[in-house]
């Protein structure tokens, strides 16, 4: 929100070409790993790492904590300004 | 008759869905191969119910808004404003509670027809199939009511108000999710007709990809239903992040608004659940799916799905009913919660636990072995977190001067029931007695112990103790004595007697059973029958105080929280003026302690007594 | 989606805030419908991927769907800096990449019937995996339709901000979703 669009959109390029490098290696190593159990235990890894990509950059995840963590703080004291002043 | 326009144009709309939707699958089948039944029912149905809701008013107040054009919402009114599309959470919560009490009275008087075949070991009026259609409409009837009474009726109607707020965080979702309801109803009275469907409210494959339509229309009205309650799980969870008043901190969260959030997270996750297990079977019926039908597929699959959601789902109807009970006995207590801090804990705890128990549910499906010692470990670790509610209960009701009245009457019959539930429920964790005792009248006694005894009973406490609010006017408390004192007796000797054959082997789900469990079962139909006219006073009471009941005080019972420092009924955006919340919602006995002020004006929170 | 009811409130959060909360709660509900679905796949046909499946096509899918999530993610970074002539250029790109997946799938359908039909193990998963995504897809074209339908002769950002935002994380989810799909349905062996 705070960056300039020029940020935004290099942003996007970077995201997606990480995309495109792990979904390329992804593909290497169904082709290469016989191992049933290694080849999930890869794929989950990258299959979570690229949702978390998608997750933290295109859909923006922190800007929604970023709006209730003022409620979420209020969940572990009855103050909420003391807990922000901790961290 | 303008009152009933959005009724009739409902229906009109859901009819011509039903024929595009139809027509659309038929044109399909015609194309590919041979047309069938089936897929027109399903398709029919997914339009018809889009062309229900536009209908009853989504179109108006919603849908307009999506092209850009004006939409007009109409929330005042008399009565009409409750047979129509109305985002108040107020007429929500009323709609919700008004249609599941006639569900409630209906399916009870589905087991009282089976009470009556069950009275003597013979087959009597029922064949083996209508029985088992019964038995199944009875089921899957109660647990709408127990799932949607408590989460879509009174949370919508006291959650707002209880955190301070003008309503929910969705309003138009949350009518959304209300008006998915009838037509859920509708396709399960509907189903009898075509066929019924034995399967039990549990649906096992292969069974339930083999029963005639009826089946079908039961899986979908499931679906359906599950929508309703996903939407509902996300507004409720939105609403109390979101919507609380100032000064409303988590620490200072009523327990039932807790309890609500803590049923809203199982909700909103476990539903898909058994979304997709309703759906698995559906595409088995009409695409030909092998889920279930070797090679390649496994019934089991749906036992695991199934439990998945319907394991967590006793907890969406249990918790918001053990959070209105602790709200209630604090208030009749005059006394503070007792161990707040650690009964938020113990739904926490209750809320991930329920997530990792559910195969207990298969300890007798062929599931593998290895995986039964930590089921059980696992399930049998549940009530660790149920212990401490009861011991908040408990703690609060010791050495305080309690108020006898209905609501609170209703509140101890939990405890007393609740137990006896819980205690019974051991013997179905424990691999060992579960393989004897599974698929018995015990398993029925207890689930009816812990949902009947437990929910029902907290339902019922809840309705009297926000009976006032809501109507604004006072129910008869010798009737609510009389209603609590019939249904608390009639309904223990009816469900102890359960455990009795239960225990010696007598199956569930059958219409004929061996002569020596005549006895017990004539004793428990006798009950059921009391236990079914114990709700007669009950019914008299409630509408014969909403109309000429005396006039109820804004707080008839002198409670603290913020539901009550309103006016009875309360105003259409709850409050005339907004409350500050400054202090503990239980403080009683402690002068200093101020739930909520109104800044502006005069009115302070009532201090202690009335 | 405007929020023109109720303007007297008793709380801090803006309405922006409170319709991504919802839009996140649903997401995370929608999670775990799949979740479900990629975990019945290993219960009905354990991890074998039968060798016709065709690894080109779902390659091609896969590389489809994520440039059509920069396009989207795109379109919201413009329309948020008041580019909508840009902002609107990016949603119709995403449109009709969404569009070519739906063919897409619906080739694959094609072929897939050949070898294995809904009635055997895989197809069964393969079926009902990709017809509940490309359903997604579908409301997620749709979606983005009706907004680029509510912008079209808009100069700024108004109040759309949301639907835009909505209808870009709708279509984000439905990648995320396929790359959990994408090697459960073809890379496993």
């Amino acid at each position: 929100m705070h960056k300039t669009i020029q940020e935004s959109l290099k942003v996007g390029w970077v995201v997606i070409g990480v995309l495109a490098i792990m979904t390329l290696a992804e593909f290497i190593v169904a082709v290469a790993v016989e191992n049933k159990t290694m080849l999930f235990t890869l794929l989950l890894i990258v299959g979570l790492l690229k949702a978390w990509l998608i997750i933290q950059y295109f859909m923006h995840f922190g800007q929604l904590w970023e709006h209730v963590s003022e409620a979420w703080y209020g969940m572990i004291s009855d103050d909420p300004e003391a807990d922000r002043e901790e961290d | 008759m303008t009152a009933f326009m959005p009724l009739v144009r409902g229906i009109i709309y859901a009819a011509i869905g039903y024929a595009i939707g139809a027509g659309i699958a038929l044109s399909i089948a015609t194309t590919t191969g041979e047309p069938s039944t089936e897929p027109m029912i399903v398709l029919g149905f997914v339009f018809a119910v889009i062309g229900w809701l536009m209908g009853v008013g989504m179109w108006t107040t919603w849908g307009r808004g999506w092209f850009g054009k004006s939409t007009t919402m109409d929330i005042t009114g008399g009565w009409e404003r409750y047979l129509r599309f109305n985002v108040d959470h107020k007429v929500i919560g009323i709609q919700y509670i008004t249609s599941l009490v006639v569900v409630f009275l209906l399916a009870g008087l589905l087991a009282m027809g089976m009470r009556y075949e069950l009275m003597d070991a013979g087959q009597n009026v029922f064949t083996k199939t209508t029985y088992n259609t019964t038995m199944s409409l009875h089921g899957i009837m109660m647990v709408a009511v127990a799932v949607a009474a408590v989460m879509g009726g009174f949370s919508n109607y006291v959650l707002p108000l209880i955190i301070g707020a003008e309503d929910v965080a969705f309003p138009r979702i949350n009518a959304l999710s209300f008006w998915v309801v009838p037509p859920v109803v509708v396709l399960l009275l509907l189903s009898p007709l075509f066929g019924g469907f034995d399967t039990g409210w549990t649906a096992y494959p292969p069974l339930a990809t083999q029963t005639p339509i009826g089946g079908l229309l039961f899986e979908l009205a499931f679906l359906t239903f599950g929508i309703s309650s996903i939407l509902g799980g996300m507004n409720f969870i939105a609403t109390i992040i979101t919507q609380r008043a100032p000064g409303m901190t988590w620490g200072r969260l009523p327990i039932f608004a807790w309890s609500v959030l803590a049923a809203s997270v199982i909700s909103l996750t476990a539903t898909q659940w058994v979304a997709y297990g309703l759906l698995m079977i559906i595409f088995e019926r009409i695409f030909n799916m092998v889920f279930f039908s070797p090679p390649g597929g496994n019934a089991l699959l749906y036992e695991h799905v199934f439990w998945f959601y319907s394991h967590p789902a006793v907890y969406i109807m249990i918790l918001p009913a053990f959070g209105a009970e602790l709200e209630i006995i604090s208030h009749f207590a005059r006394k503070p919660l007792f161990a707040y801090r650690w009964v938020v804990r113990a739904f926490a705890l209750i809320v991930f636990l329920s997530f990792i128990v559910w195969a207990h549910h298969l300890f007798t499906s062929g599931m593998g072995e290895s995986l039964h010692g930590p089921f059980m470990i696992l399930t049998e670790l549940i009530s660790i977190p149920t212990g401490i509610v009861f011991l908040s209960a408990l703690g609060t009701l010791w050495r305080s001067k309690l108020r006898l009245k209905v609501p609170l009457l209703f509140a101890l019959g939990v405890v007393f029931n609740f137990s006896i539930g819980g205690l019974t429920g051991i013997f179905l964790a424990d691999v060992a007695t579960d393989i004897a005792l599974q698929d018995t009248y015990f398993v029925v006694a207890h689930f009816h112990y812990t949902i009947m005894g437990g929910e029902i009973f907290a339902i019922f406490a809840a309705g009297y103790y926000w009976f006032p609010k809501i109507t604004g006017r006072m129910y008869n408390e010798t009737l609510g004595r009389i209603h609590f004192g019939l249904m608390f007796l009639f309904y223990n000797i009816t469900f102890l007697a359960m455990f009795a054959p239960g225990t010696v082997g007598m199956n569930r789900r059958v219409a004929e059973y061996p002569p020596e469990f005549e006895f017990m079962n004539l004793i428990t139909s006798l009950a059921a029958f009391a236990l079914g006219l114990s709700f007669l006073p009950w019914i008299y009471n409630m509408l014969n105080s909403w109309i000429s009941g005396p006039k109820a005080a804004d707080n008839p019972w002198g409670a603290k929280t913020l539901e009550w420092q309103t006016t009875s009924p309360p105003p259409l955006e709850n409050f005339d003026e907004f409350p500050v919340v400054t202090g503990d919602a239980y403080g009683y006995g402690d002068e200093s302690v101020v739930h909520a002020k109104f800044p502006n004006s005069t009115n302070a929170v009532p201090a202690e007594g009335d | 989606m405007t929020h023109e009811h109720a303007p007297r409130v008793n709380h801090r959060f803006d309405s922006l805030t409170i319709n991504r909360l919802g839009l996140w709660l649903f997401l995370v509900s929608d999670a775990s419908f799949f979740i479900a679905l990629l975990s019945s796949r290993f219960f009905v046909s354990g991890t074998h991927t039968p060798e016709y499946v065709d690894q080109v096509l779902g390659l091609g899918l896969t590389i489809l769907l994520l440039i059509s999530s920069l396009s989207a993610y795109r379109a919201e970074a413009l329309f948020e800096h008041g580019n909508i002539e840009g902002a609107k250029r990016m949603l119709l790109a995403t449109i009709g990449m969404g569009i070519v997946f739906v063919f897409g799938v619906a080739f694959e359908w094609h072929e897939a019937f050949k070898h294995f039909p809904p009635s055997t193990g895989f197809g069964t998963i393969l079926f009902t995996l990709t017809g509940v995504h490309v359903t997604h897809v579908v409301t997620g074209v749709l979606t983005l339709g009706f907004v680029y339908f509510r912008i079209r002769n808009t100069t700024s950002i108004g109040d759309n901000q949301f639907a835009v935002e909505g209808a870009v994380k709708w279509w984000h989810f439905v990648d995320v979703a396929w790359v959990f799909i994408y090697p459960t349905l073809y890379l496993l062996k």
